[in-house]
């Protein structure tokens, strides 16, 4: 008992072992904290509404909720068919206030869980892929735990650093020999190797505990007894098991893992009995078949790596058709419990004889005249392991008039936007000539894959959003072999200088090194934004969804509630839009807080420098113009019209009768 | 002095685990770019009568060298048909019909599609599209000129210089130099092996307590600690230009032909924006000139930092691990448009391609300069400034005191 304190307290306090693993572990929990963003963030950010339908499917998808998810789609769809009609009743005088106030309550009820339902309806499409092992459950919490599916950098050099010096601190003095003469030399060595491999595991398991609590308190893990088909990682996975039972078989393994690289790192260090040579060995046996190897036969090899890769032995196969010939590809072949037994037990040998080898190297009744021999066995193990690696096979925005609905002008250009052509030009206004807005000659030039997808302009600058899809590199078989990066470019009018300000990978399946990845879907909004405007504290990108509003400093995201059918307007801090009821509606983004106009109901509008210019459908289409706060409402024209725009100068007005222009100049 | 270096460098680098570990990662590099083969080309189907890879090198003798008139005619009079005859998917899908080159005539279309008429589209083409660049960048130029925009119009103006003229001549075999511009694997090895080498350089001393030792020889202190630095330099040099040799002879054997590596480096589609106009070969050099810089200055702050510890562990994981770093924000910015992100970082020098395969500036003091030459002027002055730190913070030997104060 004596050696084993003293040992633990050389390893482990005076090398500072204990202090490297709670190092990792505090880092490892900030890092995750920080770092963590949902795997779904609508499940997330509608977890209310969400949840509501959950209460309703919780479970197997039954025919029973199948029908009822179905009729829920139509009740939708007719609840906003009757909202849109009982608004237009109601503004022209058909109905009274009382009728439509309870009939839109009663619509309302309906589409008081909307975005919970789209996002249990995609659930429900995946399920329908295979309703007999996919359940209804939020999945975040789950997804989120079982999405470690790269290498832990952090783990893997804590173990490098706790395994290597349990040897080599001897034989760098060479206390190795002093030690044999002791008569407890085997036991000395035995309590360095069961320290070792106990601190290694607990590391691993603290790692994976603080995982789970994360998850547990962050989103939840409810229904740990469903299938793990109904997470979307396990999709494909033919293996019957429980959520529960693949978190503790993935723990198990990677725990597992752990010890062997640490054991592998103890008998390299007998053997080489070298620092360097000990970590460099270690880091190659893992690192090489980490990025040489395809990922399907990484889980063939009797090595530390399959299983710190544990999540791995339970998916399912996956393949891709050949972009050229059309034939399927295997990109994963699944690994049958049989095969990771029979791999788990192999290591479990090697892992037994590596210890007991690393043991007998440390006893006093030690053989002699061998010396001449390690060399070669050390190379011998250098070659085992890496042939076995080595594969075959920001302006100011002070005062911002901003109107989704049309394009601005400057003093010196207008922004015009080709149909034809899915391009946008810049009009000199004096002398008419037109010019790319982006003028990078290399734009378009060598690939279809980029374009402009917005314009915000404010005076002296036009930001634009470009989006280019390009390929990592031009193979076949690889899944995650493009991606699509969205960038907002800064362009000064005067000086023609451009400055790239916000940029994002949008898609959520990502390559480094040739190891595929995933993310969360956080950015994957980008891709259908069609709009977008900021000020000095945040981004907010319009899509057809609602508008996400992307912190400038953090590049937190949050999605806003604001229905974008119809035009939205932003003052610099203010976004005004058209809410449900048709009212005129300000949103602060200080604030975060909504405000309608109760009396202002609009059909369309625009805002101005002056105030709010808007078709009102009470006073039959009447154009009005009111303050940025709803106030001083007043006719401009009594002529009814179709739609109102402001260009940064002009207020243009469609007439309903003949569809000519009217314009104002406020 | 060339004695000192020459007795550190069989000192530090002439050892039997070094070697082994040389011999063991070449090999692991020779047999992952014959997976990149196995994995990737549609030529590994054999030596059969019909298999593509028989077929690909008897038709390639035809449209081979300067593509003309005659050669693309040739080769649409193939190719027009079989699209025809394949378009409406109803054509026969027999394996062995005799009418055929490969026994099929989707097979035959895919192969021509993929290895002649695609690559001799572009190749066509090429010479064009860069003559809108260079014409659009003309335009820019005289445009920028007149708002008084002066960094805006010698950017034109660069522009305009390299994308003129730019042409692909002749038709040749692209896949392998596609595959082979495209290799990364061999950037870890090299890492990993000059880490490892590094990594001893004043550590093995340290811990045996020779540093101590080398103090009261006239020839230690700072001299050996200059002789170390160029062992060192020496060493990472002949790592990273062995592997970039050893990656060219690799995808020549696995893909059995050297043919494609006179064809200018645009020719790879990946390589159309390329900020250079030369040849693969030419590039493959200028590639392996450019890895040396990189490894050169990443090995140094290894030096550095290994300076300070008695043993190897902790240096070999804080160097593992601020390699990794730059290797996991090099991967991750390489596509980006904040083009400083890629300059600082040496690991872009090593992977090279996201400076040299894209045309883009710094402005340094309103002149526009290539990604890639601010990469390299970057690199040699974070080299010398850790070659500096090195020098300077290691021990003066007591030699030098008396010599100095005499």
């Amino acid at each position: 008992m004596s050696i084993l304190s003293y040992e633990w307290k050389k390893l482990m306090v005076l090398q500072r072992g204990l202090l490297y693993i709670l190092i990792v572990l505090l880092v490892s929990t900030v890092w995750l904290t920080v770092t963590d963003r949902p795997q779904n963030s609508a499940m997330e950010e509608y977890s209310d509404e969400y949840q509501w339908y959950l209460e309703r499917l919780d479970g197997a998808c039954t025919e029973e909720k199948a029908v009822w998810l179905e009729q829920e789609a139509q009740d939708i769809t007719e609840a906003h068919r009757i909202c849109d009609e009982l608004q237009e009743s109601y503004y022209s005088g058909k109905i009274t206030k009382e009728h439509y106030e309870e009939q839109i309550a009663e619509a309302g009820r309906v589409l008081a869980h909307e975005h919970g339902f789209e996002v249990a309806y995609q659930q429900y499409l995946y399920i329908c892929e295979n309703t007999k092992n996919r359940n209804f459950l939020n999945t975040n919490g789950w997804q989120g735990l079982f999405s470690a599916q790269t290498l832990d950098f952090p783990l893997f050099l804590t173990i490098l650093i706790l395994a290597t010096p349990v040897f080599c601190s001897e034989y760098s003095c060479q206390m190795d020999a002093l030690l044999r003469t002791a008569t407890q030399s085997r036991k000395s060595a035995r309590c360095k190797v069961v320290i070792a491999l106990c601190a290694v595991f607990v590391l691993c398991a603290g790692l994976h505990l603080i995982r789970f609590v994360f998850f547990a308190i962050k989103y939840g893990l409810p229904h740990g007894g469903y299938p793990i088909q109904s997470i979307a990682c396990f999709g494909d996975s033919t293996k019957n098991m429980s959520l529960w039972v693949a978190y503790i078989i993935v723990t198990v393994l990677r725990c597992f893992g752990s010890v062997y690289l640490a054991t592998l790192l103890l008998f390299t260090s007998v053997l080489v009995k070298k620092y360097a040579l000990t970590v460099v060995i270690g880091a190659a046996s893992t690192l090489i078949p980490y990025i040489g190897l395809a990922r399907q036969l990484c889980y063939h090899l009797p090595l530390p790596l399959p299983f710190l890769l544990a999540t791995g032995f339970l998916k399912g196969s996956s393949v891709v058709e050949d972009s050229l010939t059309g034939e399927t590809i295997v990109t994963f072949s699944e690994r049958s419990l049989q095969q990771l037994l029979a791999l788990l037990g192999l290591s479990a040998v090697c892992c037994v004889l590596m210890t007991w080898w690393a043991l007998r190297q440390n006893t006093n009744c030690w053989q002699s005249g061998r010396k001449s021999h390690r060399r070669w066995e050390a190379a011998a193990l250098i070659l085992l392991l890496l042939f076995s690696a080595s594969g075959c096979s920001s302006g100011k925005s002070a005062r911002v008039v901003f109107n989704s609905s049309s394009l601005s002008v400057s003093e010196t250009y207008n922004v015009i936007f080709d149909q034809q052509m899915q391009t946008y030009y810049l009009e000199n206004r004096t002398t008419g000539a037109m010019m790319d807005l982006n003028r990078s000659p290399l734009f378009r030039a060598f690939s279809d894959g980029e374009s402009i997808k917005a314009v915000y302009m404010n005076s002296p600058y036009i930001y634009y959003m470009t989006s280019y899809t390009e390929q990592y590199v031009d193979r076949v078989g690889t899944y995650n072999s493009t991606f699509t990066q969205v960038s907002i470019v800064q362009f000064n009018m005067e000086t023609f200088e451009e400055q790239v300000i916000f940029e994002k990978i949008t898609d959520s399946g990502r390559s480094l090194l040739g190891i595929d990845y995933t993310v969360g879907d956080t950015w994957m909004f980008l891709q259908n934004c069609h709009n977008f405007f900021f000020n000095d504290d945040s981004f907010f990108f319009i899509t057809n969804d609602g508008i996400t509003e992307v912190d400038s400093t953090m590049q937190h995201t949050q999605m806003l509630d604001i229905p974008t059918k119809g035009n939205i307007a932003f003052d610099g801090r203010t976004i005004y839009f058209i809410n449900e009821n048709s009212l005129l509606t300000a949103y602060d983004t200080k604030t975060h807080r909504e405000k309608p106009f109760q009396n202002i109901v609009v059909y369309d509008f625009c805002l101005t420098d002056q105030g709010v210019y808007f078709i009102n459908p009470m006073d039959s289409d009447s154009v009005y113009l009111c303050g940025k706060d709803g106030t001083g409402s007043q006719k401009i024209s009594n002529d009814p019209a179709l739609s109102v725009d402001y260009n940064g100068e002009k207020v243009t007005v469609i007439l309903k009768s003949d569809g000519k222009e009217m314009v104002f100049e406020p | 002095m060339i004695h000192l270096i020459r007795y550190e460098f069989i000192k530090q680098f002439c050892k039997r685990s070094l070697l082994a570990l040389f011999v063991v990662f070449s090999i692991a590099n020779l047999f992952k770019i014959y997976g990149e083969y196995r994995s990737y080309s549609y030529l590994t189907d054999g030596s059969g009568e019909g298999s593509w890879h028989t077929v690909h090198w008897q038709l390639y003798e035809d449209y081979k060298g300067e593509i003309t008139w005659e050669k693309m005619d040739h080769l649409l009079a193939i190719y027009q048909p079989l699209m025809e005859a394949t378009s409406d998917m109803t054509a026969s899908t027999a394996t062995d019909d005799p009418n055929t080159m490969t026994g099929n005539l989707y097979s035959d279309r895919n192969l021509l599609d993929k290895y002649f008429v695609e690559p001799m589209e572009y190749f066509h083409e090429y010479s064009g599209r860069s003559e809108q660049v260079a014409d659009k960048a003309r335009q820019n130029a005289a445009l920028y000129a007149k708002q008084g925009a002066i960094y805006k119009q010698r950017e034109s103006g660069v522009i305009y210089h390299l994308y003129t003229g730019r042409i692909i001549p002749a038709f040749a075999y692209r896949e392998m130099c596609n595959y082979y511009l495209n290799y990364d694997f061999s950037i870890v090895l090299t890492l990993m092996l000059s880490l490892y080498g590094v990594i001893g350089t004043f550590v093995s001393e340290k811990e045996t307590q020779m540093d101590m030792l080398l103090l009261v020889s006239p020839n230690g202190g700072r001299k050996t600690t200059l002789a170390k630095i160029f062992a060192v330099t020496i060493f990472l040099f002949l790592t990273s230009l062995w592997f970039s040799l050893l990656d060219l002879i690799g995808f020549a054997a696995s893909f059995q032909t050297f043919e494609g590596l006179a064809l200018p480096v645009f020719a790879i589609p990946n390589f159309a924006e390329a900020s250079v106009n030369i040849s693969i070969f030419q590039y493959a050099l200028l590639s392996a000139a450019l890895k040396c810089v990189g490894v050169w200055v990443i090995g140094l702050f290894w030096l550095l930092i290994s300076m300070f510890w008695k043993n190897a562990l902790l240096p070999f994981v804080i160097n593992f691990a601020l390699c990794i770093g730059l290797t996991v924000s090099g991967a991750a910015c390489a596509h980006s448009n904040f083009f400083w992100m890629k300059v600082v970082n040496p690991y872009s020098l090593l992977t090279n391609r996201g400076l040299l395969g894209k045309t883009e500036f710094v402005n340094l003091g309103g002149f526009p300069v290539l990604t890639w030459q601010v990469a390299v002027w970057f690199a040699f002055i974070a080299g010398l400034v850790a070659f500096s730190a090195v020098y300077f913070l290691s021990a003066e030997n007591y030699h030098r005191c008396i010599r100095r104060t005499k």
